[in-house]
């Protein structure tokens, strides 16, 4: 099967499953009691009881449930996601809206994930089974397995609120200035921790498994110096099992982005979502999961793009 | 899904609980009152707070940039005949300015209008209608509620003819709608007639002039908006008195209503967004539709979740018109004729956490809803100014009254006294509230009374016989539980919201005394965050099963200046599984109880006379609380805090007017400007 | 989810991608000599590994104060009657409030003057035992679920991994918050929602390793001898592939640990007052601010949160020593909450 092929085949197959995100997220909306109506009205004295029927009327929350999706997934084939309920926003604005600030996150997220990993794991494979690999180990054990809302949590009591090195308001400039950098930093650090110790983790592991490789120990009996040999080939072969876990770590830094940002504040998706879901703002939440799983499916997509590119056996598969 | 927090206060020496946290709560305020030698069980002193800052006119400095925080992540909606969120109007009450205002004591004065007055009632009902009603088909219907499709956008179904209720769909139903509302006011058929005279010389941030007009298509845009119901469960018609260019408007409730002076008056937009539908007002959809009043401030800059810039608006009516044509003015010449703030920063910060820090790096000048403790150590320091002010939030406790064969507890008047009679309520606001707050004494708060008594001052209602103790009676309550018919201990239950912490600890407190009065054996029960529960408590069979369990249910609420609020949402049985009436429907009281409620304000005598309607809440609450279908826990304060770069900071009882009051209001001749040195 | 230790995973790059080549020749010995040295080689690598020893010690410890911290009784009949914590973690009022760590509050206390040291030991028990009983309810039906896809393979392989792409296409966390706050927090709520987030990876690896396993020669022998299916999978397919799903349970635990207290931090999982992890956390978190002049009250944020940590940590060594004992190289992509 050609490359082509394969990547097309892949993408057809990822449209029933985002359909199916849609699905589950519509049944649960629905089997669930209470709407967004409740949650207007509930402790509002100022709306007349017969109010909240003409709300659902004017949302169209008296349908069929089938009807509403049908309503729905008609919308969304053409591009149009529905409401805010509560403020009659497009839910596509909205969405436009918050998404720079969880790319500007992630992406610092990442960053700081590739920095602290690489040269990490290459100093952690080098110096296998002695005290630095040993240092490493933990602290990378620690990263995975510290709780992110509480790391973030800590990061701001000591470094802005008490030593207060940070700021602890978005600085109003553009997303590339400096000023922004700096307020990115206790965010950005607190979600990038665990994709850096995972990485960190796999860099190791891959890296003492191609320095035990036959070609490392030629290239070394052949005299080439030991920085020659991990920087040119080592490296560039472990750096591959690193990209191919590229997808699952940006994923996991989609999912981190709800709860860093709610202790940040920082005004994103997660956030968004968050709100959305005590308010029980269906075309929000939908479009939202929507999004989340439109990019881990293509997160997914491109790893395997990127295995099928190095072992072309994979395709076989599909 | 209900779960429940058994109570361990069989287990748990009370006032050993009391002293543990009252003496804590003075460590945290240790020195801040002045007095360092009883501070041991003090709590903390909040009246300086409540006292107003003063302003010295000759120091007044012009400019600089206000860095105003709001508790929000953004604003949820622009335009204001669509949005419900307060923050929304924390910002845009700097921007809209009302036909009226209210003052810190809770006091509506006319502000744009010049007059602006109820002129006289009449004695109709929904029938009395009849004669200008249309025949339409119902498009569709919910519970016996039909809706209709009209062809007008701008046109909506004001009121059913009741014979033709409840209707199907395809039923043809008599409606009055806007279109026929002019009819019945032109043959004398309305509720309330409020007759306004605007100042002359007002003028929209777009240079247009507010004219009666402007107020009359108003009206347009709540049709179809998420206050549409608010609005035209009230309103009916607006018209010009004097030509559409002309200053004189009348406005017509539906029934005779002694707040229709205040219920009915709108955000008044300008010409150019008169046809924008509801919702549609929105600069960060459509950048040409910024929101455009006749306030004080302009919106300069905004930007999705990170920035909204006011500026001050240069051509501010007040100094057009002059303050000395104000009517109520008698304050001193020099004072400014309009905010002297130059640009107001609104900062998003959802956070309290970073409210705080905020306030303390500098970055911010003001902010609210601070957390307890942060708060207690601004009041504190020299550096802050926390003020405070009493407010309208309130927290009741309401019985289900249904008498049952199992439970039924509080179908009996005494049972429900004795519980009222046991709340610790001045001990709630002391701990939880650490002294910010104020125990409810009578069912409407402070800032309320103007309208809802005759007696000069709100303190003196304390002593009255049917006031709500501050401390447990438990003399009382034994007496009241003898009378009774059941034999203590009593088994009640409880029940509050899951989501809110401090109202969770403050019923604990209650269940705790009225376990340790050895009267009932209470039980805290949480059944659900407040947007899960209240639906089921607006279930049918909700008020059954409450009475069953002998389970009280409490939640919060925010009122108005406008007293009749406090009483009619949680008894009147119009808002029966509405908020918040969960356990009364028609019958559930007496009669003469209702009746008397709602002529407080749904009458000709009272909606024509201030004095008649005072005499007549006089006759209410002593009633009211003798019916003990609900009791009222404690009051709120609202409170502020901010840097002493501001000068002159003092909060509202309104959170919607934190703002706009704080930067200028010459009904308290409140000013604040910046001193930044 | 990063929870399920964001482990978003792609077709065609399963456990068959990276497992070794020669775990395929170690497995076609005997079975139970094999799965009886295995539990051998888990205890004894866990023994030799002075870490993975003192991770076990800490849950082991962590685990029983959980369980006698209070007496737990059932249907009014007391199982447990053993109270080892200083005071009861729901009383207010036993110390000040807020007061500083000392002898007598070894953590100090909270907002209500609640003492925190018992809050937290009692606390582990929500996180502990929600952790064993999603990992076993999740690995079950997981390991039931991937062995049908895999063995039978051909359609009923592809819808099923259908649906499980559906799964994973959701972040876990996120799933998990959508199901809690739909349907309400709680304990047995919050052990259905992260099960039914965490059975996908199970079913995933245990897909995959079947796929692998079923191409040997004793499978096929046994189906050649007429064995039944049912027999087939649960007799000689299920234990020779189980070795990466005992890894990635152990791990798993401490995911659904951070997990639990992630959605109680974000005020979904337990009423407030609950002496859950996340949950304290959730409620003393205002303790950061302090306000001009005040001081950071840091035993109410910093002790919550480090039992998580210090929980979570020792689980993930015990895995990682699992992990080598079995050599079974589930690669761990984990971590955050």
């Amino acid at each position: 099967m050609s490359l082509q092929k394969f990547i097309l085949k892949r993408i057809l197959a990822s449209v029933p499953v985002l359909f199916g995100v849609s699905v589950v997220t519509f049944a649960l909306m629905h089997i669930t009691p209470g709407d967004i109506v409740d949650q207007l009205v509930a402790a509002n004295p100022n709306v007349p009881s017969h109010e909240a029927a003409r709300l659902r009327r004017e949302f169209g929350l008296d349908q069929p449930v089938w009807v509403q999706y049908l309503d729905w997934m008609q919308g969304v084939l053409t591009g149009d996601f529905g409401e805010v309920y509560s403020s009659s926003r497009d839910v596509s604005a909205v969405v436009l809206a918050r998404l720079p600030e969880t790319i500007a996150l992630g992406l610092f997220g990442w960053v700081f994930a590739i920095l602290i990993a690489i040269p990490g794991g290459i100093y952690a494979a080098v110096n296998k089974d002695q005290l630095g690999d040993t240092v490493s180990r933990f602290v990378a054990l620690s990263g995975i397995s510290i709780p992110n809302f509480w790391l973030g949590l800590m990061l701001m009591a000591v470094f802005a609120v008490q030593l207060d090195w940070f700021p602890t308001l978005d600085p109003q400039t553009s997303l590339l200035s400096p000023s922004m950098l700096w307020w990115l930093i206790l965010p950005g650090v607190t979600i990038g921790t665990a994709a850096a110790a995972n990485m960190m983790r796999i860099m190791r592991t891959s890296m003492a498994e191609e320095l035990n490789k036959e070609y490392v120990t030629a290239a070394r009996a052949k005299g080439l110096p030991e920085r020659t040999v991990i920087l040119k080939h080592v490296l560039r072969n472990s750096l591959i099992s690193v990209t191919t876990v590229a997808a699952f770590l940006t994923a996991s830094i989609v999912a981190g982005s709800v709860v860093v940002e709610t202790v940040f504040g920082w005004p994103g998706l997660g956030r968004e979502l968050i709100d959305a879901v005590h308010l029980r703002e269906i075309n929000l939440i939908l479009a939202i999961t929507l999004f989340t799983g439109f990019f881990i499916v293509l997160a997914n997509l491109l790893a395997d793009i990127v295995y099928a590119l190095l072992d072309p056996r994979i395709r076989d598969e599909y | 899904m209900s779960k429940s927090t058994k109570s361990r206060s069989s287990s748990l020496d009370r006032r050993r609980l009391l002293q543990g946290i009252a003496a804590a709560g003075a460590i945290g305020v240790a020195g801040c009152i002045g007095n360092g030698d009883d501070e041991d069980d003090e709590i903390l002193d909040v009246s300086a707070a409540l006292e107003r800052n003063e302003v010295d006119l000759d120091e007044i400095q012009e400019g600089g940039r206000l860095e105003f925080a709001i508790p929000r992540n953004s604003i949820s909606d622009y335009d204001q005949s669509q949005s419900t969120a307060a923050e929304d109007s924390v910002v845009f009450e700097a921007v809209y300015d009302g036909l009226t205002t209210v003052d810190s004591e809770g006091e509506y004065l006319p502000w744009m209008a010049a007059e602006h007055e109820a002129e006289e009632a009449n004695d109709v009902s929904v029938t009395d209608y009849e004669d200008y009603m249309v025949e339409m088909e119902a498009d569709d219907a919910d519970d016996g509620f039909p809706f209709f499709d009209l062809e007008d956008d701008n046109n909506l179904v004001l009121m059913q003819h009741p014979d033709d209720l409840p209707a199907e769909e395809g039923d043809t139903v008599r409606v009055l709608t806007r279109e026929e509302a002019g009819d019945a006011v032109a043959d004398g058929v309305y509720g309330t007639r409020v007759e306004g005279r605007l100042h002359e010389g007002i003028e929209f941030h777009n240079g247009d002039e507010l004219t009666a007009e402007d107020i009359v298509r108003s009206y347009d845009r709540y049709v179809g908006s998420d206050n549409e119901g608010q609005m035209f469960d009230t309103f009916m018609y607006a018209e010009a008195l004097d030509g559409d260019d002309g200053y004189t408007y009348a406005l017509y409730s539906q029934e005779p209503d002694a707040a229709a002076f205040v219920e009915m008056n709108p955000y008044v937009f300008p010409a150019e967004h008169a046809d924008v539908p509801a919702g549609e007002l929105d600069p960060r959809d459509d950048e040409d539709l910024v929101p455009i009043g006749t306030g004080p401030y302009q919106v300069e800059e905004f930007e999705e979740g990170s920035q909204l810039l006011l500026s001050r608006n240069e051509n501010y009516w007040v100094e057009n018109v002059g303050l000395e044509n104000i009517p109520w003015w008698d304050g001193p010449d020099e004072f400014p004729e309009s905010p002297v703030i130059d640009e107001i920063n609104i900062r998003f910060v959802d956070e309290s956490v970073q409210r705080s820090a905020a306030l303390e790096d500098g970055d911010v000048d003001i902010a609210y809803e601070l957390p307890s403790d942060a708060r207690n150590s601004f009041y504190e320091s020299d550096d802050y100014v926390v003020s405070a002010t009493e407010a309208f939030g309130f927290k009741f406790m309401q019985f289900p009254v249904e008498e049952t064969d199992t439970g039924g507890a509080f179908a009996e008047r005494e049972i429900r006294q004795a519980v009222s009679a046991l709340i610790p309520r001045q001990q709630i606001v002391d701990l939880i509230e650490q002294g910010w707050g104020d125990p409810a004494r009578v069912p409407f708060p402070a800032p309320s009374a103007d309208l809802a008594t005759t007696a000069d001052d709100y303190d003196d209602l304390f002593d009255e016989e049917w006031a709500y103790p501050v401390e447990p009676d438990v003399e009382q309550a034994e007496q009241l539980i003898e009378e009774s018919s059941l034999e203590a201990p009593v088994e009640i239950t409880i029940q509050t919201n899951a989501d809110d912490d401090e109202r969770i600890d403050k019923m604990q407190l209650a269940v705790d005394q009225l376990n340790q009065s050895g009267l009932f054996e209470a039980e805290l029960e949480t059944p659900a965050a407040l947007g899960d529960w209240t639906p089921e408590l607006y279930t049918d069979g909700a008020r059954h099963e409450a009475a069953e369990n002998n389970a009280a249910a409490v939640i919060g609420l925010a009122g108005t200046p406008e007293p009749h609020g406090f009483p009619e949402t949680i008894h009147d049985p119009d808002n029966w599984n509405g908020c918040c009436n969960f356990f009364f429907p028609e019958g559930a009281l007496p009669e003469d109880f209702i009746d008397l409620l709602r002529s407080c304000r749904f009458a000709t005598d009272v909606a024509e006379d201030e004095d008649t309607r005072r005499e007549r809440y006089d006759e209410l609450w002593p009633q009211l609380t003798d019916l003990s279908a609900n009791t009222i826990v404690d009051y709120s304060l609202n409170t502020g805090t901010a840097s002493n770069d501001v000068v002159g900071f003092n909060v509202h009882p309104q959170t919607q007017a934190i703002l706009s009051y704080a930067v200028y209001a010459p009904a308290d001749e409140q000013i604040m400007y910046l001193d930044r040195d | 989810m990063s929870t399920e230790r964001g482990r978003i995973q792609i077709s065609g790059f399963d456990t068959d991608g990276i497992e070794d080549q020669d775990s395929l020749d170690a497995w076609s010995e005997s079975e139970a000599d094999e799965l009886e040295s295995r539990w051998r080689k888990i205890v004894s690598s866990i023994v030799r590994d002075r870490l993975a020893l003192g991770g076990f010690a800490v849950v082991a410890v962590m685990s029983l104060a959980a369980l006698l911290s209070q007496p737990i009784s059932v249907g009014g009949f007391t199982i447990q009657p053993f109270s080892i914590v200083p005071y009861d973690p729901t009383q207010t009022g036993v110390g000040a409030r807020y007061a500083a760590p000392s002898l007598s509050h070894p953590m100090g206390t909270d907002r209500l003057g609640r003492d925190l040291f018992s809050r937290v030991v009692t606390g582990g028990r929500y996180s502990i035992s929600i952790g064993l009983i999603v990992t076993a309810l999740a690995a079950t039906f997981g390991v039931i679920y991937g062995s049908i896809s895999g063995y039978f393979g051909g359609r009923v392989d592809e819808v099923l991994m259908r649906i499980l792409d559906v799964v994973f296409a959701f972040p876990g966390l996120v799933l998990a918050l959508i199901l809690v706050a739909l349907f309400g927090g709680g304990f047995w709520p919050l052990v259905g929602a992260f099960a039914l987030v965490g059975w996908a990876t199970y079913a995933r690896i245990i897909r995959g390793e079947i796929l692998k396993v079923k191409q040997n020669e004793y499978v096929m022998a046994a189906k050649a001898l007429g064995a039944r299916d049912r027999s087939v999978i649960f007799r000689h397919v299920i234990p020779n592939a189980i070795a990466p799903v005992i890894v990635q349970a152990t791990l798993s635990i401490g995911t659904v640990v951070i997990g639990v207290a992630a959605l109680g931090f974000l005020g979904l999982g337990f009423d407030p007052g609950t002496p859950e992890w996340g949950t304290i956390l959730d409620a003393e978190s205002d303790t950061l601010a302090t306000g001009a002049g005040g001081t950071w009250d840091w035993w109410a944020t910093v002790f919550p949160g480090l039992m998580i940590f210090l929980f979570v940590m020792s689980m993930n060594i015990i895995g990682d020593a699992v992990n080598d004992a079995l050599d079974a190289q589930v690669d761990d992509i984990g971590g955050g909450g």
